[in-house]
C-alpha cells in the first residue's frame, strides 16, 4: 500500500506539469438562461467546481485529453471531451419526460418509449411522501386508473382496484415482488421499494394471464449500486388523527330525545314515559379517539462492484393507532444481492418481517352513534365494571367500545419470510436461461381472550374464554424461462418463453377453552388454565397453478413496434374439465415522430398504440366447485342428552365453474411537445369481463348455508378514457412540474348469473344494460308542510296513501307511491342513484427552488352517489342512540317547520325508511398530501462526512372539498352488490409528518 | 454452434419434464368428504338424519326467533324491545320485508332444514342397510316428519312458498305453491312417517320423532284446515296410549325444565343441552342450547325483548284452585309485580335479582315477564345455552285438541269436557263443570270459547297461539280482531286479509322473477 502511494506521488505531478490547462465557460439552458449551481467535473477525478450565478465556471488542472461532465438535477448530463480547448460553453437540456426509462413488464423489461400497452410507473420518491405504513396506501393517486382506498386501521393494507370493477371476486391485483408472486400486505416495508410498475391492460398483463384480470403490480426493491458503501438513514415521525362526527353533547341529546319521546307519546306509538336521563356527559369520541404517533425508521447499507452488488436494509414501523385498542408494530429486514461471473449471473432478494397487530374488536364509528352521552364509561354496578346504560335511564343496545376493547383482547403476531433466488445463464449471444425460485412463508399466530363482563345492556352471560390459532402458510414458485434478444440491422427481436409452477399450502390449528381462573386481578390465559369446553379445529387449504408462457416483441427502426403473448394456465381450483384456459394478446405501436415525413418540429415525440388481449382469473375458494359433506355437525339425543354426530351437505356449489375472463382493447397515444416540456398520454379502454366469479346469493328456498355459492355471476363491460398531462418547466432557479391524471369509467352489465336479466339485493338492483348495483329504494319528495298537501296525498284514483298503515301528519316524509296502490311498500322502490364515479382524477405538483423542494398531491372522484348509513343512524330517533348535531336551519320539523328534516318520533319508523333521503353525492377533491423539504448543499456537508441530507415536513388528507356528510367520501365497501353503501366505514386518518433522509 | 444445439435440447428436455406433471393440479380436499363419496353406508344415512334434527339449533327456529312470531305476535305477548324493527315485527308494522330477524331468518332456516331432509330422502333409499333393515324405513320417516314440520311452519307464517322436495341446484328459481298444495305434501309426508316410525325409541334415541309425534302433528295440520274428523282419528291413537306411552306429569313445571325431560307428557320435544358453548354454525362445538330466555328475561338478566300481556294474569286469577290457592301455572308462566302476594311461597329471587326491590316506579313497574322456560331455578344469569328441552307438542295439547275435535265434529260439551278436565285437574283446578266457567257446558259454541281460554292458560308461550287464532278465525273477522285488541293493543294495527300472514321476504320475490308473488296487501 505504501509503495503504491509513493508511486502515485511521483507520477501525478509529472502528468500535471506535462498536460494540464485551465478551462472556463458558461452553462445555459435551452432558452439561453444561465444555469447556476451546475456541477462541472473532470471525469474520473475529484477535480470539479460549481457554476456561479451567471452560470460561469473556471476549472484548473484540466487534462487536455480529458472529459468534462456537466450535471444538474433535472437536466440531461453532458460529457464533453476537452480536446485541448480552454473555453467551453454548454447548453444543458431538460431531462425528457422519462422516455428512456426502462419499465418492467413481467419476465423482462422494455424501454418506456417502446411500450405498446398501458403501464404506469411509480417512483419511490413519490411514494415516500406518504406517511402511510403500507405499500398499497402509499400508492394512492400516483397512477392513472388505480384506485386505492385506505382501510384506516393500523395494521391493514389498502384496497386497490385497477380500472374499475374488472372482476367481482378477488379484486386485488396480482402483486409480483421481485419476481415472486405474493401480496405484500402490511408486513411489507414500503421503504424497500425502488419502483413500481402497474400493468393495466391485457397486452401488458397477459404474460401473467390467468391471474391478471385485476391488473398486475410489479414491485422492484432497491439494490446496491456500483461504488463505495452508502449508508442511508430515513426517519419519519408523524401524528395521525381521525375525523369526528359532529355528535350532540348531553344537553342537546336530552332535548331531542325528549322531543322524540313526547312526539311518540302524542302519536300513541309510545305508551310509557320519557327516559329518566342520567347526568353524565360522556364524549365517546374523546374517550376512544387519540392522536397516534407513527414512527418509521429505515436504515440501509448498499454498494458493490461491477461483479457484485448488495443492499442490506432494516426498518421499524410503529403505529399507536388513532382508535383505542388498535396498534401495529413492524420490524423488517432485507437482503438483496447479485453477482456475476462470465455468462452466469445470480442473485437473491429477500425479506423477513415480524409484525404485531392489536386489531379492533368493535367498530367504534358505529358505537359513537349508538352510545348516548348520558352513559358513563365505567359503572361498577355492571358485570365487568363498564357503563352501557340502563333500562330506565339510558336504554340502548349500543356497544361501549372501551369495554369491548378492554374485555376482549386480541393480538396477531406474524413472521414472514419472502424471497426469490435466481440464476441467469447466457447460453449464447442474445439467449439467456433463467431459473427463478420464490418462497413466501407466513407463520401466523392469533391470541384472543375474553374476560367476564359485558359491553352492552342486557347482554347474555359469557364465561371467560381463550382462543389460540396458528396458521402456517407456504407459497412456492418455480419458473424456468428462456429469453432471446437481438438486433439485426434495424430489426430488433425479443422472444421469451417459459414454464411456471406455483403451489400454496396453508394449515391452521386452533384451540379454545372456557372458564379461566384469575390470579390477583389478571386472568391466566394460557389454554391449559381453562377449565371447560376444550375445542379445537384444524384446516388445510391448498392449490396449485401450472402455466406455459411465451412472448415475442419485434421492432423496426424504432418506428414500428409489435408484441404478442400467449399463456396457457391450469388451476387446481376448477374441475378437471374446466381447468385449462388460453390467454393471448397482441399489441402494436407506431412512432410517427420517427418517420422522415414527420416535420412537426414542436412535437418531440409521438407514438400511437393499440392492443387486444384476454386475461383471466380463478382466485376462488380452493374447492369451490366441489360439493362437500360436513360431518362434524352434532345433535342431541337420549336420556343422557349426549351429543351425536350428523352429516349433511350444507353449502350448495356450482360444480361447473369456469374461468373468468376479461377481454380488453385499448387505443392510445403518447406524445411529448415543446422541447419535452409537455407530455400527454391518452387512452381509450374497453374491458369486457365474462363469467365473473363471485358469490351471488341464491334463493332462500334452496336451503343453502355458508355463504352465497361462487358462480359465474355476471358479465360486465367497463369503458373509459385515461389521460395523463405533464408540464415541466424551469424559471431560473424555480423548477416545477404539474401532472394531471384522470380516468373516466362507465360500467355496464352484459349478463347476470343463472341466466337472470335482473338481480336484487335489499337496496340495489343490477340489470342487463345498466351499471351494476344501482341504488334501488324509496323515492321521497320533501315533507308534508300543509294539511292540503296531506289531503292531496292520494293515488291517481283518489285512494288516500298510507305509510306504515297510517296517514301522514304534518312534518312527515312524503314517499312516492310508485305503484299507485295507496300504500308505501317495497314495491315502490325505484332506481334512485348510481354508486359509480364517472371520473376519478389526481393532480401532482412538484417544485424546487434552490435547495428547497415542495410537492402536493390531490385526488378526487366525481359523480357517484353514496348511501350514508352513519347519517341514517345519527338521525334515527325511533330508538335511543346519540344523534348528529343539527346545524342552524336543519332542525327537525317540530323545532323548525321550514327545515327539510321531518318530525322526529320515538318508536316510529315512518320517517326513517331506507330511501333516497340518505343518498348523497360522493364527489370529492382531496389534498392527499403535501410536502416541503430542504436539501443541505453539498459544500456545507463536505466537512461532516455526510453525502446527502434532507429534512422535510408533510401533511396527509388535511383538506377535503366535498358535500358528503359522512366521515369520509373515500371509503371502501368490498361488497360489489352494495358498492356505494358507506356503512360506518373506517375513515382515512389525517396526519402531519416530519422526516429526515440522510446518506453517508 | 454445437454447444448451442446441445444446450437447447437439454433445456427443452427440462421444460418438457415439467410439462408432463399436470396431475400436480389434482388436489383433493383433505378437510371434508365430497357429496360423491358420501351417502354409501347405513352410518352415513343415520348421520344424515341426525343432521336434519341439528337444524333445530338455529336462530330462525324455536331456539330463538320463532317464538316472536307465534307467541309475541299473538295476543299473549308483545315486544318492548329497544330494537325498533324487532318490536315492529310483532305488531304488524312490516316496513322492510327483508328484515332478517323478523322474516328472512325463518325462511332461510326452514328451507335449510328442508334441504337436509331432502338429501336424506333422495340418497338414503339407494343405501343398503346391512344390520337393521327396519332402521332404513324409520330413518326415511324421520326425515319426512321433519320436512313436514318445516313446511307446516312455512304455511303458518306465509301461507304459500316454494315446494322443494329434492336437493336443487344453486340456480333454482322459486316457484309458488299454494297453501293447499303445501298442506297436501305435509299430509303425505306425515302419513308415511306415522306408518314407519316406532311408537317409542330406546333410551339412547329419545328425542327422535315417533309415531305419536307424527300423528299429533298430522292432527294439527288437519285441524288447521278444518279437517277435524281426520284430526280426531289421529289423536284418538294417542289418547288410546294414555297410561302406556302418554300421560300428564304430576308436577306441571316439569314440562319446562331440564330436570324431567322426555317424560310421559312429551310428544315431540327439541333436545337442548349446554355441553357446547360455541356459535350456531355447523361444527363439533356448535351450540345446542335454548336461547329464548335470554331474550325474554328482564333487563339486567336478558334482553327483555318479549313480555306477556297483563290480561293473561287477570285471566288466571279469575279462578282459584280447589284448595283456594292461585293457579300454579300463573306462577310458572308469568313474572308480574304482585306474584309474591298471589304466591306467598314463591321464590323472591329471580336469577340474581331480588324481585322485592325490582318493581319500583322506574324499575319493572307494569311489566309482565315471560317466565315459562326460565332457568332461574338453577342459575344466576341467562346465556345462549339453556339446557331445557323445548316441548313442541305435549300430551296436554293433544288432550285439548281432541276436545276441540269432538266439538267441531258434532260432539257435545259433555263428551269433550273430560279431556279438558284432565288438564285442569292436573293443576288442582276443579272440573270445568264445577268451575266459575260452568256456563261453557251450555252449548258447543260456549264450550269452544272457553276451550280457547283453557288452551292459552295451559299452553301460553309454547308457540301455538298464532296457529290457534288462525284456526279459530279470530284473525278473519272484525269481532275477532276486536276481541284481540281488547287484550293486545298491537292488534290496532291489524288489517284483516293482510296481516294474518307475513310478507314473503322481498329478496325471494325479487329474485324469483315472477315465480313467487307477494302476499296480498303487501
Amino acid at each position: 500500500m505504501k509503495k503504491f502511494l509513493f508511486l502515485m506521488l511521483i507520477v501525478i505531478p509529472f502528468w500535471g506539469i506535462a498536460q494540464n490547462t485551465s478551462l472556463s465557460g458558461k452553462v445555459t439552458d435551452t432558452r439561453n438562461n444561465p444555469l447556476p449551481g451546475v456541477t462541472v467535473m473532470v471525469k474520473g477525478t475529484q477535480n470539479g467546481t460549481v457554476t456561479n450565478n451567471e452560470g460561469s465556471f473556471m476549472l484548473t488542472n484540466v487534462p487536455a485529453n480529458g472529459t468534462i461532465v456537466f450535471s444538474f438535477v433535472g437536466m440531461k448530463s453532458q460529457e464533453i471531451p476537452v480536446q485541448g480547448r480552454t473555453s467551453l460553453d454548454v447548453i444543458l437540456a431538460e431531462e425528457s419526460i422519462g422516455l428512456d426509462e426502462v419499465v418492467a413488464i413481467g419476465y423482462g423489461t422494455v424501454k418506456k418509449s417502446d411500450l405498446t400497452g398501458a403501464v404506469s410507473v411509480v417512483k419511490s420518491d413519490d411514494m415516500k411522501k406518504s406517511n402511510a405504513g403500507t405499500i398499497g396506501t402509499q400508492l394512492q393517486g400516483l397512477a392513472t386508473g388505480v384506485n386505492v382506498r385506505s382501510t384506516g386501521r393500523a395494521g391493514s393494507d389498502a384496497f386497490i382496484e385497477i380500472r374499475g370493477v374488472g372482476t367481482l371476486s378477488n379484486r386485488t391485483p396480482l402483486w409480483i415482488i421481485d419476481g415472486m408472486i405474493s401480496t405484500p400486505g402490511a408486513e411489507f416495508n414500503p421503504a424497500d421499494v425502488e419502483s413500481i410498475q402497474i400493468l393495466k391492460d391485457a397486452s401488458t398483463a397477459a404474460i401473467y394471464g390467468s391471474r391478471a384480470a385485476n391488473g398486475v403490480i410489479i414491485v422492484t426493491t432497491k439494490s446496491g449500486k456500483e461504488g463505495p458503501m452508502k449508508v442511508s438513514l430515513n426517519v419519519k415521525e408523524s401524528w395521525e388523527w381521525s375525523p369526528r362526527y359532529p355528535l350532540m353533547g348531553a344537553e342537546d341529546y336530552k332535548f331531542y330525545n325528549d322531543l322524540a319521546y313526547e312526539e311518540g307519546i302524542k302519536d300513541g306509538v309510545w305508551t310509557s314515559s320519557k327516559q329518566d336521563h342520567w347526568n353524565n356527559d360522556t364524549d365517546w369520541q374523546d374517550e376512544v379517539l387519540q392522536t397516534a404517533l407513527v414512527q418509521d425508521y429505515n436504515l440501509s447499507l448498499s454498494g458493490g462492484s461491477k461483479e457484485a452488488k448488495y443492499l442490506i436494509g432494516a426498518g421499524y414501523h410503529n403505529n399507536k393507532g388513532v382508535v383505542y385498542g388498535n396498534s401495529f408494530d413492524r420490524f423488517s429486514f432485507r437482503i438483496n444481492s447479485e453477482g456475476k461471473r462470465g455468462r452466469l449471473k445470480f442473485g437473491e432478494n429477500m425479506f423477513f418481517t415480524y409484525t404485531d397487530t392489536d386489531p379492533l374488536q368493535t367498530n367504534p364509528y358505529n358505537d359513537f352513534l349508538r352510545m348516548m352521552p348520558t352513559i358513563p364509561v365505567y359503572d361498577n354496578n355492571n358485570l365487568g365494571g363498564y357503563g352501557y346504560g340502563s333500562e330506565q335511564n339510558a336504554r340502548t343496545f349500543g356497544t361501549n367500545p372501551i369495554a369491548r376493547e378492554d374485555l376482549e383482547y386480541q393480538n396477531i403476531i406474524q413472521h414472514r419470510f419472502n424471497g426469490t433466488f435466481w440464476a441467469e445463464l447466457e447460453l449464447f449471444k442474445g439467449l439467456t436461461y433463467k431459473l427463478n425460485a420464490g418462497v413466501d412463508y407466513f407463520w401466523y399466530e392469533r391470541n384472543w381472550f375474553r374476560g367476564v363482563g359485558n359491553w352492552t345492556l342486557n347482554q347474555e352471560y359469557r364465561d371467560s374464554e381463550s382462543q389460540k390459532q396458528m396458521v402456517h402458510t407456504y407459497n412456492r414458485l418455480v419458473e424456468n424461462t428462456l429469453n432471446f434478444s437481438r438486433d439485426f440491422g434495424k430489426h430488433h427481436i425479443d422472444a421469451f418463453g417459459g414454464i411456471t409452477y406455483q403451489t400454496f399450502i396453508s394449515e391452521s390449528l386452533y384451540g379454545a377453552r372456557l372458564k379461566f381462573p384469575k390470579v390477583g386481578d389478571d386472568y391466566l390465559t394460557v389454554l391449559d388454565a381453562g377449565q371447560a369446553n376444550q375445542t379445537n379445529s384444524n384446516n388445510i387449504a391448498e392449490n396449485a397453478l401450472i402455466s406455459y408462457l411465451g412472448r415475442a416483441n419485434y421492432s423496426y427502426d424504432n418506428k414500428y413496434l409489435f408484441s404478442a403473448t400467449l399463456r396457457r394456465d391450469g388451476t387446481s381450483r376448477l374441475s378437471t374439465k374446466n381447468r385449462w384456459q388460453n390467454f393471448p394478446s397482441v399489441s402494436g405501436a407506431w412512432r410517427i415522430s420517427n418517420e422522415s415525413f414527420f416535420g412537426v418540429n414542436w412535437i418531440d415525440d409521438l407514438k400511437i398504440r393499440g392492443n387486444w388481449g384476454i386475461l383471466g382469473i380463478a382466485d376462488i375458494g380452493n374447492w369451490a366447485y366441489l360439493g362437500t359433506i360436513n360431518q362434524t355437525i352434532v345433535t342431541v339425543f337420549g336420556a343422557s342428552q349426549a351429543l351425536q354426530s350428523g352429516a349433511t351437505q350444507v353449502r350448495i356449489v356450482n360444480s361447473d365453474l369456469r374461468w373468468e375472463t376479461k377481454e380488453t382493447y385499448n387505443i392510445g397515444f403518447d406524445a411529448a411537445f415543446l422541447d419535452q416540456r409537455l407530455g400527454v398520454s391518452m387512452e381509450y379502454y374497453n374491458a369486457t369481463s365474462k363469467d365473473v366469479l363471485t358469490g351471488m346469493p341464491i334463493a332462500l328456498a334452496t336451503g343453502n348455508e355458508g355463504g352465497a355459492p361462487v358462480a359465474n355471476a355476471a358479465s360486465l363491460k367497463n369503458t373509459g378514457i385515461e389521460g395523463t398531462f405533464t408540464w415541466r418547466d424551469a424559471v431560473n432557479d424555480f423548477k416545477y412540474s404539474v401532472t394531471a391524471n384522470f380516468t373516466t369509467l362507465k360500467n355496464e352489465v352484459l349478463e347476470l348469473g343463472y341466466g337472470k336479466d335482473v338481480y336484487y339485493t335489499g337496496t340495489t338492483k343490477s340489470m342487463v344494460g345498466q351499471p351494476l348495483s344501482m341504488f334501488y329504494m324509496l323515492k321521497t319528495d320533501d315533507l308534508f308542510r300543509t294539511q292540503a298537501e296531506i289531503d292531496n296525498y292520494v293515488t291517481s284514483n283518489g285512494t288516500p296513501i298510507t305509510i306504515n298503515g297510517k296517514r301522514p301528519k304534518l312534518g312527515d316524509v312524503r314517499y312516492i307511491d310508485t305503484d299507485d296502490n295507496g300504500q308505501i311498500t317495497q314495491n315502490d322502490r325505484q332506481i334512485v342513484g348510481n354508486p359509480w364515479p364517472g371520473m376519478q382524477m389526481s393532480l401532482l405538483f412538484n417544485a424546487s427552488w434552490k435547495n428547497f423542494d415542495a410537492s402536493m398531491m390531490w385526488n378526487g372522484q366525481f359523480g357517484n352517489d353514496v348511501y350514508n348509513v352513519a347519517y341514517w343512524q345519527g338521525r334515527y330517533f325511533a330508538d335511543n342512540s346519540n344523534y348528529l348535531e343539527f346545524e342552524a336551519g336543519e332542525e327537525p320539523y317540530q323545532v323548525n317547520p321550514n327545515s327539510s328534516f321531518p318530525r322526529i318520533i320515538y318508536n316510529d319508523t315512518r320517517n326513517t325508511q331506507t330511501s333516497d333521503r340518505y343518498l348523497e353525492s360522493g364527489s370529492y377533491l382531496r389534498m392527499k398530501n403535501f410536502q416541503i423539504g430542504y436539501t443541505f448543499p453539498a459544500e456545507t456537508l463536505k466537512k461532516t462526512g455526510i453525502e446527502a441530507l434532507r429534512l422535510y415536513i408533510s401533511g396527509n388528507n388535511l383538506i377535503t372539498l366535498t358535500q358528503y356528510k359522512g366521515l369520509d367520501p373515500d371509503f371502501i365497501n368490498t361488497d360489489v352488490w352494495n358498492r356505494g353503501t358507506d356503512s360506518f366505514a373506517f375513515p382515512n386518518t389525517r396526519s402531519f409528518m416530519a422526516g429526515l433522509d440522510i446518506t453517508f | 454452434m454445437k454447444n448451442i444445439k446441445y444446450t437447447s435440447i437439454l433445456l427443452l428436455l427440462i421444460l418438457l419434464g415439467y410439462s408432463c406433471n399436470q396431475d400436480l393440479l389434482d388436489i383433493d380436499n383433505p378437510n371434508e368428504a365430497t357429496t360423491e363419496s358420501f351417502w354409501k353406508t347405513q352410518d352415513d344415512a343415520i348421520a344424515g338424519v341426525n343432521a336434519c334434527y341439528s337444524q333445530l339449533y338455529k336462530e330462525g327456529t324455536w331456539m330463538r326467533w320463532l317464538s316472536f312470531r307465534y307467541d309475541l305476535t299473538s295476543d299473549e305477548g308483545w315486544s318492548s324491545s329497544p330494537w325498533n324493527e324487532l318490536a315492529n315485527w310483532v305488531k304488524f308494522q312490516y316496513a322492510n320485508y327483508n328484515f332478517y330477524e323478523g322474516n328472512n331468518v325463518h325462511m332461510e332456516h326452514f328451507y335449510r332444514g328442508i334441504f337436509r331432509c331432502n338429501q336424506v330422502l333422495k340418497y338414503v333409499p339407494e343405501i343398503e342397510f346391512t344390520t337393521n333393515t327396519a332402521r332404513k324405513e324409520s330413518a326415511l320417516a324421520e326425515a319426512k316428519f321433519l320436512r313436514a314440520l318445516w313446511y307446516f311452519q312455512v304455511v303458518l307464517l306465509w301461507e304459500k312458498g316454494s315446494l322443494v322436495l329434492e336437493p336443487v341446484e344453486a340456480g333454482y328459481t322459486p316457484v309458488q305453491a299454494t297453501d293447499v298444495q303445501i298442506y297436501a305434501q305435509i299430509e303425505k309426508d306425515l302419513k308415511e312417517a306415522a306408518a314407519a316410525l316406532p311408537e317409542s325409541w330406546d333410551a339412547a334415541n329419545k328425542g327422535r320423532a315417533t309415531m305419536g309425534a307424527a300423528k299429533a302433528l298430522l292432527a294439527k295440520v288437519y285441524m288447521q284446515q278444518n279437517k277435524y274428523d281426520l284430526a280426531k282419528t289421529e289423536l284418538q291413537w294417542l289418547i288410546s296410549k294414555e297410561g302406556t306411552i302418554y300421560g300428564l306429569v304430576d308436577n306441571w313445571v316439569d314440562n319446562f325444565t331440564h330436570l324431567n325431560e322426555n317424560n310421559i307428557e312429551s310428544v315431540f320435544e327439541i333436545q337442548f343441552n349446554d355441553a357446547n358453548k360455541g356459535g350456531t354454525g355447523n361444527n363439533a362445538s356448535m351450540a345446542t342450547g335454548f336461547q329464548r330466555t335470554q331474550f325474554y328475561a328482564p333487563g339486567g338478566i336478558g334482553w327483555g325483548d318479549g313480555k306477556a300481556r297483563q290480561w293473561l294474569v287477570d285471566e288466571y286469577k279469575k279462578e282459584k284452585r280447589v284448595d283456594g290457592k292461585n293457579d300454579i301455572r300463573l306462577y310458572h308462566s308469568i313474572l308480574y309485580e304482585q306474584y309474591l302476594e298471589d304466591f306467598p311461597d314463591g321464590d323472591p329471587m329471580y336469577y340474581y335479582i331480588d324481585t322485592r326491590t325490582a318493581w319500583g316506579p322506574r324499575g319493572w313497574r307494569g311489566s309482565c315477564f315471560i317466565r315459562k322456560y326460565n332457568t332461574s331455578y338453577f342459575r344466576q344469569r341467562e346465556d345462549y345455552f339453556a339446557p331445557n328441552n323445548y316441548r313442541v307438542i305435549r300430551y296436554a295439547d293433544v288432550l285439548l285438541n281432541y276436545a276441540e275435535c269432538i266439538i267441531k265434529t258434532g260432539g257435545t260439551p259433555a263428551e269433550a269436557v273430560q279431556y279438558v278436565n284432565k288438564v285442569r285437574e292436573r293443576v288442582k283446578l276443579s272440573k270445568l263443570e264445577d268451575s266459575p266457567f260452568k256456563d261453557a257446558m251450555n252449548s258447543p259454541e260456549a264450550f269452544m270459547k272457553r276451550l280457547q281460554m283453557e288452551r292459552t292458560l295451559e299452553l301460553c308461550f309454547e308457540g301455538w297461539r298464532w296457529a290457534d287464532l288462525k284456526r279459530w278465525g279470530l284473525l278473519d273477522t272484525q269481532a275477532g280482531i276486536d276481541e284481540l285488541k281488547s287484550r293486545d293493543a298491537d292488534f290496532n294495527n291489524f288489517v284483516i286479509g293482510k296481516h294474518k300472514r307475513l310478507p314473503i321476504p322481498q329478496i325471494e320475490i325479487d329474485n324469483s322473477v315472477g315465480g313467487l308473488t307477494q302476499n296480498p296487501g303487501y
